[in-house]
């Protein structure tokens, strides 16, 4: 049984229209919103087909329509052809004789005219389905700078990128993945800058996806990754094209899929994590007190609990008296242990956070009174959980908050510290700390190492990974570009 | 293959820096203040002053008490005083070592062996002599939350006053025992009715035959 439109590759037309027509119908018998429409014009038959709600209807009259039933061709030699030339008044018409063409095309809001006595259709270009606009992304808010975010038409999120670099080095590469969604995939680089080899990599590895539908980005990014089964991100992820542009002018590779507002970028190095989509639009000093906080933010996520427990549980010697004194104190009557305690307060910083992303916006007051009342103050009253603890863990969800590009595996790394350091105390702690920069040295991204700035001691290397040096002294792209000049050296006067 | 060298070497060098084992909540133990060791006959009496968290009446002061038990020798008397508890004795945080002036000078070096091959007890301890241990620690503190913790800062202020500064750190007295020199001497608490003083001319010397308290 066919499922998707790959599956008529080998199917030809007729000459017959009769014989197409039933083709479609029979294709299309239990849908609804296919709609077919006969024309007589100078003496021949001619039949539209479209999908209701995809195309421009004013469009579709205007371009095939009216001139169809207005204006007489010549036929000389090849019938689709004539019309193609002469009749029709659209941007855009393309012949085939291939059913897996025409319906691809049909189903992405293009117009299908049959002609009797042609082996050939005509596809026309009436796209016209509806999107939902250009506005700000929600998890991507800027202070300064642009504003605009990519929307679920890919069309669309490509002309924006391309407004962006005027440049005929852009390229825009298709391909179509997703065995009965056909999902519509743009490559974006630039020529110049791109690396071979990666483009080659990238290539191969969509060719291999083999599945049902692609909805998202992520349907891809999990099968095309390198360490698939890594708590970091392997590849890049923005809903603005500002940041699309960006990546791909440091000979980025940019994937713009049809039907979700994500877009993909790769290679992706770690560093990218603590960067933030105003870093390059503040003034440098700015911008790198915000990246260094975010590094020192990352870090006191996953330490602070952990050295926490350790302190309390194995050495409390390094408290200072009265701290210690105070910490039993606050301790006394709660009955279950210091690691318990503090998985139990993530888990529920975690389910207080998610909740708060997804109710409606009208219950967020009664959320943050439950939260913060109930489960703070309340808690800690009843001796179910200690003071200091829930000030730990609450301190260190705070701080987990500044690095929302890792947020998923740093809720990974608190729990795991905190079981290493209720086990090993200080030397469990270190022990994590080791498997950590073990795993973070390891990140590959499509060939590059995430980390391969950090490895390479240059002075140039480090201008954009702990802080932002100023525009000046950026003259190169990162280095998985081979240091290719980014701006030439300003002369002296 | 090199990852996971790198991880086994670095977990095994690990290993050798910290040397963490056993871990136990801080309310689940007592923490020691002071201890003490007083020597009547053939019996040695080890005091310790701890500071009891009372988790239920939270703004009470904590509370300190005063236990002890006897032994014929240091360790005997240590011991005997574990058992008396409920709880274990953290001494991580005791800050005082007490001898009393009738210690002889076996168990005087029996005390300061304990103190020193004590892993708990730490080498920046502050040694005091003084007459009657269980008197001075039943006494009310004034500045701090334990007696254990009030004389180290009241010896600090006498100092000042005296300007003369008291090397009482139990390394020092321990390297002075070591050496075998004879001035080797700790500041003597005299208790009174109603608070303790810091005597500056009564001093207890440390490695003679017999201790008394004498002018120096």
């Amino acid at each position: 049984m066919a499922v998707g439109s790959k599956d008529y590759e080998n199917v030809r037309f007729d000459t017959s229209l009769e014989a197409n027509l039933i083709t479609f119908r029979n294709i299309f018998k239990k849908d609804a919103i296919m709609r077919t429409k006969s024309i007589l014009s100078f003496d021949r038959e001619y039949a539209i087909i479209y999908m209701d709600g995809m195309v421009n209807v004013a469009m579709l009259n205007d371009s095939v329509v009216r001139p169809l039933v207005t204006v007489k061709p010549n036929f000389a030699d090849n019938i689709a052809q004539a019309i193609s030339a002469q009749v029709l008044f659209a941007s855009e018409v393309k012949r085939t004789d291939n059913l897996s063409d025409a319906l691809q095309s049909l189903l992405y809001g293009d117009t299908l005219l049959l002609i009797d006595g042609s082996c050939e259709i005509l596809i026309v270009n009436t796209k016209g389905w509806r999107t939902r606009g250009i506005s700000e992304p929600t998890d991507e808010r800027v202070l300064q700078g642009p504003r605009e975010g990519f929307d679920e038409a890919a069309l669309l999120n490509i002309a924006m990128i391309r407004r962006k670099l005027l440049t005929p080095d852009f390229c825009v590469e298709m391909q179509r993945i997703g065995r009965r969604t056909d999902t519509i995939v743009f490559i974006c680089y630039l020529d110049t800058l791109v690396s071979s080899k990666m483009l080659k990599q990238l290539k191969k590895r969509l060719s291999r996806i083999d599945m049902d539908g692609i909805l998202d980005t992520n349907y891809i990014a999990e099968q095309i990754r390198d360490n698939p089964f890594s708590i970091f991100k392997t590849t890049g992820s923005t809903e603005r094209p500002d940041i699309a542009a960006a990546a791909i002018l440091e000979g980025r590779i940019a994937l713009v899929v049809d039907g979700t507002p994500v877009v993909m970028t790769l290679p992706y190095l770690f560093s990218e994590n603590f960067q933030s989509d105003e870093d390059y639009y503040l003034n440098f000093f700015v911008s790198s007190v915000g990246r260094i906080l975010r590094y020192l933010c990352f870090f006191l996520s996953f330490s602070v609990p952990a050295v926490f427990i350790s302190l309390i549980t194995f050495n409390r010697e390094l408290l200072p008296t009265e701290f210690a004194i105070s910490i039993a104190q606050l301790r006394g009557g709660v009955p279950f242990a210091s690691v318990f305690e503090c998985i139990v307060l993530i888990l529920i910083f975690e389910i207080l956070k998610e909740t708060g992303l997804r109710m409606p916006q009208g219950s967020g007051h009664a959320l943050s009174i439950v939260g913060g009342l109930v489960i703070g103050q309340a808690a800690v009253e009843a001796k179910i959980v200690s003071a200091p603890m829930l000030i730990a863990v609450a301190f260190s969800g705070i701080c987990s908050l500044m690095v929302p590009r890792i947020k998923g595996a740093v809720f990974y790394l608190r729990i795991g510290f905190a079981i290493l350091s209720s086990i090993f105390g200080f030397l469990g702690f270190f022990i994590g700390l080791t498997l950590l920069l073990g795993e973070i040295f390891s990140l590959k991204s499509f060939g590059v190492d995430e980390t391969e700035a950090i490895k390479h001691i240059k002075k140039q290397n480090f201008k954009d990974i702990f802080t932002r040096a100023p525009w000046p002294f950026m003259r190169t792209r990162p280095i998985f570009n081979f240091n290719k000049v980014r701006m030439e050296r300003q002369n002296k006067k | 293959m090199k990852k996971g060298i790198f991880l086994i070497f670095s977990i095994l060098f690990l290993t050798f820096l910290c040397g963490c084992d056993g871990s136990q909540e801080s309310d689940m133990e007592y923490m020691v203040s002071a201890i003490g060791f007083e020597e009547e006959g053939e019996t040695l009496t080890a005091f310790a002053e701890i500071i009891a968290v009372n988790a239920q009446e939270k703004n009470e002061n904590v509370k300190r008490i005063v236990v002890s038990g006897e032994g014929k020798n240091v360790e005997d008397a240590v011991k005997i005083l574990h058992k008396s508890l409920t709880k274990p004795l953290f001494l991580n945080h005791c800050a005082v070592l007490l001898v009393s002036d009738n210690l002889s000078k076996e168990s005087l070096l029996e005390v300061t062996d304990f103190a020193l091959y004590n892993p708990d007890i730490t080498k920046s301890i502050e040694i005091f002599a003084v007459s009657d241990i269980e008197a001075l620690l039943g006494l009310e503190t004034t500045s701090a939350i334990a007696i254990g913790y009030e004389l180290p800062t009241t010896l600090k202020q006498w100092e000042k006053y005296i300007k003369k500064e008291y090397p009482n750190s139990f390394y020092k007295i321990k390297a002075k025992i070591k050496e075998k020199r004879e001035d080797v001497s700790v500041p003597y608490i005299t208790v009174e009715e109603e608070g303790y003083s810091i005597n500056e001319k009564e001093r207890i010397i440390f490695y003679k035959p017999k201790l008394k308290g004498s002018d120096v």
